[in-house]
């Protein structure tokens, strides 16, 4: 069948702004996630100046943010907690939810299951724009005169609640929680569409056990946000109430300073706030790390030429961690007054999740064992992931009993916990999966050599930033601190705290490595071949040109699973999914297709068309 | 200010004699303790002066001011020749007073601060004020260590200087040159078609090399930190138990990252391609994956076991007749509430809290007849302010002319902010808060008034925490505005204090303040509550003292304590009211209402 939208005329707009195409989104995902992530780490290094020379003037300081945030060169102490506040914000949901999650769902779920586009492009595409407007508002409040939000990037009420708390409550809150959302719709759209389109849309032979673990990765991190950010948004809606229209959901017996004085607000509970939020934020955590673990699982099998070990196992716990993380909200709480029987529960379900992320961390080691390992930059990054993703995991140990969270609550323990187990890792699995679908997305290469200096700077960098911070939160010093005046104990960590910022500059320029290789990569990376890594996917099977529905003709039919690499009888060491069976190579392990759902799908592009059209009726958008 | 400067100049002079003077002084004593002659506050200059006022200072003003550099409010340096002594003693006894009666040196300093409310200190005397005013202006007392590392102090002043621009061009030209080795080799390998780097090799080889440098880093980076670590020695009776915990399952992780990492790099390096190896096609093995699915659920299963165990013994109930003390947050401070003689704690409520007369809003109705008072005569002012807002809005614009840059832009804001009906919504929701408060403190004093207890008359407020070692004891944790949190990093505990829901923590201390010290073999050292809940502008300098002692020096601190309230309620007695009409709201009970 010939592909029936390649031919009507694309103008710029169509192409690059208002696109519908997966491919395309993915980019402007990617390129709008890296300009976020590059503001958000510019924060950290200009908060870390303020932490290591509490008493140096930094000229430059004054000069970004003027009199009134940077007096003398030395940060503000409330504007000190907006910047904290707007890098958790931005690097959490804005570089690793959207920039991750919305990049690499949208370029792989349709490629990898061989559909011709999103089930809901215009909503693909809604999506997008308003990720982007979400974008434009967090970074708009840092512009008002009250400075942005600084209660932290949990924004727990009272403190978030009441305008006159501090000088971040004002206007910067109210436009935090615009901006949060409009995220929340944005990924509400996404989740729809990418659950849909692995649902309904796959190839035939493509069935669920022959899907790469990159898609298993996309769709139940896809389920976990469709679950839990409705809740989130729920409770920032109250929360909005709260604060604009005198309702008292979250603030009880309040006092306040300033010759504010008594408030009228009774009977509301500032925890109701935390177990909303935490329903969200804890399934937000592996809404972040599960989409690097499917690109790792990915990334790991193809440049070790070895399929990945146990792939059941690695789906099943993948599962397990989807369901549990709904289950574990409470850990954030322990030391908030909640019944102490409720502790218990929490703690057993929190140390419960270790399990199903030991045996993925077990699983990537065997997949690397007696495998011919090409250290591609993406295999680089990789491995980095999993040595970040055990040394964070390892301390939720630690964070996950009650007991001990008593005395690490919200020290620089629980910092390097997640910046570690959520932060470096994320961050290296989206990195992984730049240099690894680089070809696929732009059709050239990024310079290895760069790649490999801007790996060994960032993983080198980021320990040095991340573990000293185990002790500092072993010594009980806390966190969202502006100085550590307040105790003579805490005076011989000023000295680690020089060296952390240093790291922290040193992994700050390694970024822009980063950066100067993937733009000018863009226009003059040298040319790749049509499967560089030599992986089985199918996206490697679709041209790298720009056309809509992926494949020029027929959509590729899956005859085996994805990770038939260094087959003994084969000659090549791979086999791409859709090389028909020869018979002998058959995988126990891989059941057949189900027939009845491959008749089902037999022409999967059609319903796109369908779509296509139901969309020009209504938005009359003149799609031919 | 006409004779400010002959003032200065006579100061100077006296400074300048005075100095010669200190120096023969100070080289007869070992120290220099006074480094100014006169003040501005007015008051003889003394040793005893300050050193009050230090302790104030320390009490009061650091959670906000520093005396050389601004931090959440200004630097308090030279603050007595910047304003008049009558207007410092005023505005640090009320500032919202000296704000709201229109002063515009109060409202710029608020407008420069962003609306950064500074706290009231109603309680402080004139001369009090003027102790820590002297104090501002003579710097600490205590000795002068003698700084040999002046150097040191001083090094990152010198963080712009013209080596380290030139040591940043340096790097940035080493960097530079590297792209363009990087380049040379690329070409160079593109024209011969060979692999000029053995990348895979060299990679291989480095991530062994980072397995090895990274763990020697480590284990340096713990033997030079340990001895700061917080595993053992614990202050209070659980503590022990926790470290115990701490331990364990620092054991068991340090075993699984050492070996996984070790794992982890060694087959990076050993399987790294090689000409003619194939890779092992070896996609599953359900024993192995059984195996190391059993491990951790058994090894995680002895973690949980014991979290469990000490998490409830750590929630226990605390037996009955535990001593309870109240711990009060407020942005950014905290106070402490003792029972008295009675042991019971009085109630409390957030209506019946005045910055000026009962910070921590305790039950007494005298006091709570003087805030009706405070409350009808806000009322009034805010009535006013608002039947006068055309008349500002009048003299604002008539005063506009001849402003310019951040004068003119504020003074626009003033009157933009009546303009658009800001100020007078602000005024109209301040006299409804007034309203429903004097309701609701009318409310409680009606009736039987249950709220007012006999408990509360001999309770005693302080500034420090004073407990008895090895007498178990309850926090009772009450929040005035936001969430703070309480941490005793030395006693391994910590609790949220959160506004509406009072939290509670008990434990037992089992060294006292001196036993710790020598154990430290550090003097100065003070057990504190610090805050752990980001609460605002100051979260970072907002602490209490706590001092562990003998009962017997615990009785002698108590005996010096007068109970706060005592005297002045003595004549009357609680209001033996008729038939209650209505009773008081659940909310304003919630002062002894148990968390769980």
């Amino acid at each position: 069948m010939s592909n029936d939208h390649g031919h009507h005329k694309e103008t710029f707009i169509s192409k690059y702004v208002f696109s519908m195409d997966h491919k395309m989104i993915s980019k402007q995902f990617l390129i709008t996630g890296i300009i976020m992530g590059v503001m958000g780490v510019a924060m950290s290094i200009l908060f870390r100046l303020q932490l290591a020379w509490p008493d140096t003037s930094f000229p430059i300081l004054n000069w970004l943010f003027g009199d009134q945030w940077a007096p003398e060169g030395r940060l503000d102490s409330g504007f000190y907690m907006g910047l904290v506040t707007i890098h958790g914000t931005i690097m959490v949901f804005y570089v690793l939810t959207a920039g991750l999650s919305g990049t690499f769902s949208n370029l792989l779920i349709p490629l990898q299951v061989g559909a011709r586009d999103m089930a809901s492009p215009f909503m693909n595409m809604l999506s997008y724009w308003f990720f982007f407007l979400s974008s434009v508002v967090l970074m708009s409040s840092m512009f008002v005169s009250t400075g942005p939000a600084s209660g932290g990037w949990t924004i727990y009420p009272p403190l978030s609640a009441l305008a006159k708390a501090m000088p971040g409550s004002g206007l910067g809150m109210t436009l935090w929680l615009i901006a949060i959302i409009l995220f929340i719709v944005s990924a509400l759209l996404g989740g729809i569409n990418y659950i849909s389109t692995v649902l309904n849309m796959r190839t035939k032979g493509m069935s669920m056990n022959r899907m790469p673990l990159t898609i298993w990765a996309f769709l139940l991190t896809a389920i976990l946000g469709l679950l839990s950010f409705p809740v989130l948004l729920g409770g920032g809606l109250l929360l909005m109430f709260d604060r604009l229209a005198g309702t008292s959901f979250y603030l009880s017996d309040i006092f306040l300073g300033g010759g504010i004085g008594a408030l009228e607000q009774s009977g509301g509970s500032p925890i109701l706030f935390q177990h909303l939020f935490w329903f969200l934020g804890h399934p937000e955590v592996y809404i972040i790390i599960m989409p690097a673990l499917g690109i790792t699982s990915e990334v790991i099998a193809v440049n070790s030429r070895k399929p990945i070990f146990g792939y059941t196992a690695m789906v099943i716990s993948l599962i397990g961690i989807a369901v549990l993380s709904f289950l574990v909200w409470g850990h954030h709480m322990f030391i908030t007054g909640m019944n102490p029987f409720l502790g218990t529960v929490f703690l057993i379900m929190t140390l419960i999740i270790a399990v199903p992320s030991a045996v993925k961390t077990f699983n990537y080691l065997a997949t690397l064992w007696k495998g011919s390992i090409r250290f591609t930059n993406g295999m680089m990054f990789a491995i980095g992931l999993v040595s970040f993703f055990i040394t964070g995991g390892l301390t939720g140990l630690f964070l996950g009993n009650a007991a001990l969270d008593i005395s690490l609550h919200d020290t620089y323990f629980v910092v390097a916990h997640f910046h570690l187990v959520m932060g470096s890792s994320a961050i290296f699995g989206m990195m992984a999966g730049i240099y690894h679908w680089f070809p696929r997305m732009f059709g050239r290469t990024m310079n290895k050599t760069l790649g490999y200096i801007h790996f060994w700077l960032t993983f080198i960098s980021a320990y040095m930033v991340f573990f000293p911070m185990h002790f500092q939160g072993l010594a009980g010093v806390p966190r969202r601190y502006y100085t550590f005046d307040i105790l003579p104990e805490f005076a011989p960590w000023l000295d680690v705290n020089v060296f952390i910022t240093l790291a922290a500059i040193l992994g700050g320029v390694a970024q822009i490595i980063f950066l100067w290789n993937f733009f000018s990569s863009i226009f003059a990376g040298e040319k790749s071949s049509q499967n560089p890594w030599g992986a089985n996917t199918l996206e490697w099977t679709s041209p790298v040109e720009h056309i809509h529905g992926n494949w020029p003709g027929e959509i590729p039919t899956v005859y085996r699973w994805p990770y038939d690499y260094s087959l003994p009888d084969s000659e090549s060491d791979f086999i791409p999914q859709n090389v028909p069976d020869e018979g002998h190579s058959e995988e126990i392990h891989v059941t057949p297709v189900n027939p009845v759902s491959s008749d089902a799908k037999k022409e999967p592009e059609e319903s796109n068309a369908m779509f296509f059209t139901m969309v020009k009726n209504w938005f009359g958008l003149g799609r031919a | 200010m006409k004779n400010f400067s002959s003032k200065s100049m006579r100061l100077q002079f006296l400074k300048t004699s005075a100095f010669a003077f200190l120096l023969v002084l100070s080289s007869l004593q070992g120290f220099a303790a006074l480094k100014i002659e006169t003040s501005a506050t007015g008051l003889p200059v003394s040793e005893e002066t300050i050193k009050s006022g230090e302790a104030l200072f320390k009490s009061k003003c650091q959670s906000c001011h520093q005396l050389d550099r601004r931090t959440t409010g200004p630097a308090l340096t030279g603050v007595t020749e910047r304003r008049e002594m009558d207007w410092l003693i005023q505005w640090i006894r009320n500032n919202n007073e000296l704000r709201q009666s229109g002063d515009a040196d109060a409202i710029a300093i608020y407008n420069e601060y962003n609306g950064t409310a500074m706290n009231v200190f109603a309680d402080l005397s004139d001369d009090q004020i003027k102790s820590i005013l002297m104090y501002t202006e003579n710097g600490p007392l205590a000795a002068p260590v003698v700084k040999s590392d002046g150097a040191e102090q001083k090094l990152d002043e010198g963080l712009f200087n013209r080596t380290n621009w030139v040591l940043f061009f340096l790097s940035i030209l080493v960097f530079v040159v590297i792209i363009l080795i990087i380049k040379t080799i690329d070409i160079v390998g593109k024209l011969t078609g060979k692999e000029v780097i053995p990348w895979n090799n060299i990679n291989a080889g480095l991530m062994l090399a980072f397995l090895i440098v990274g763990m020697i880093a480590g284990l340096y980076e713990l033997s030079i930190h340990s001895k700061y670590l917080l595993l053992s020695n614990a202050s209070s009776a659980h503590g022990g138990e926790l470290d115990r915990m701490m331990k364990i399952t620092f054991i068991i992780t340090g075993f699984v990252f050492f070996v996984t990492q070790i794992v982890l790099f060694t087959f990076a390096f050993k399987y790294r391609a090689k000409k003619g190896v194939k890779a092992l096609h070896y996609p599953h093995n359900d024993r192995l994956e059984i195996i190391w699915t059993a491990i951790p659920a058994v090894v995680l299963t002895i973690l949980v076991l014991g979290g469990l165990k000490a998490w409830n013994h750590i929630n226990e109930k605390p037996a009955e007749g535990t001593a309870q003390i109240e711990v009060f947050a407020q942005q950014f401070g905290w106070q402490v509430r003792y029972p008295g003689a009675d042991g019971k704690l009085g109630n409390s409520s957030h209506n019946l809290i005045s910055e000026k007369s009962n910070p921590l809003g305790v039950a007494i109705p005298y006091k709570a007849k003087e805030i009706l008072t405070e409350l009808e005569s806000d009322l009034k002012y805010y009535e006013e302010a608002k039947a006068g807002l055309p008349e500002k809005l009048g003299d604002l614009k008539s005063t506009l002319g001849g402003r310019v840059g951040k004068d003119l832009k504020n003074h626009l804001k003033l009157i933009e902010e009546i303009e658009s009906g800001k100020e007078e919504s602000f005024y109209d929701l301040q006299l409804r808060r007034r309203n429903t408060q004097i309701k609701r403190i009318k409310l409680s004093l009606s009736g039987d008034a249950p709220l007012y207890t006999a408990a509360a008359k001999d309770d005693i407020i302080s500034d420090e925490i004073h407990l008895v070692v090895n007498e178990p004891v309850t926090f009772k944790l009450r929040s005035r505005d936001v969430i703070h949190s309480a941490l005793m990093k030395e006693f391994r505990a910590q609790m949220n204090v959160v506004p509406g829901i009072p939290t509670q923590f008990t434990f037992t201390p089992i060294t006292t303040t001196k036993g710790r010290r020598d154990e430290l073999n550090n003097q100065e050292f003070d057990y504190h509550v610090i805050c752990n809940k980001i609460c605002g502008n100051s979260h970072f300098n907002m602490k209490i003292k706590i001092v562990v002692e003998t009962q017997a020096e615990y009785d002698k601190w108590m005996a010096d304590q007068k109970a706060t309230f005592a005297q002045e309620d003595a004549e009357e007695a609680p209001a033996e009211a008729p038939a209650a009409e209505e009773t008081t709201e659940p909310t304003e009970n919630s002062g002894e209402v148990a968390m769980n």
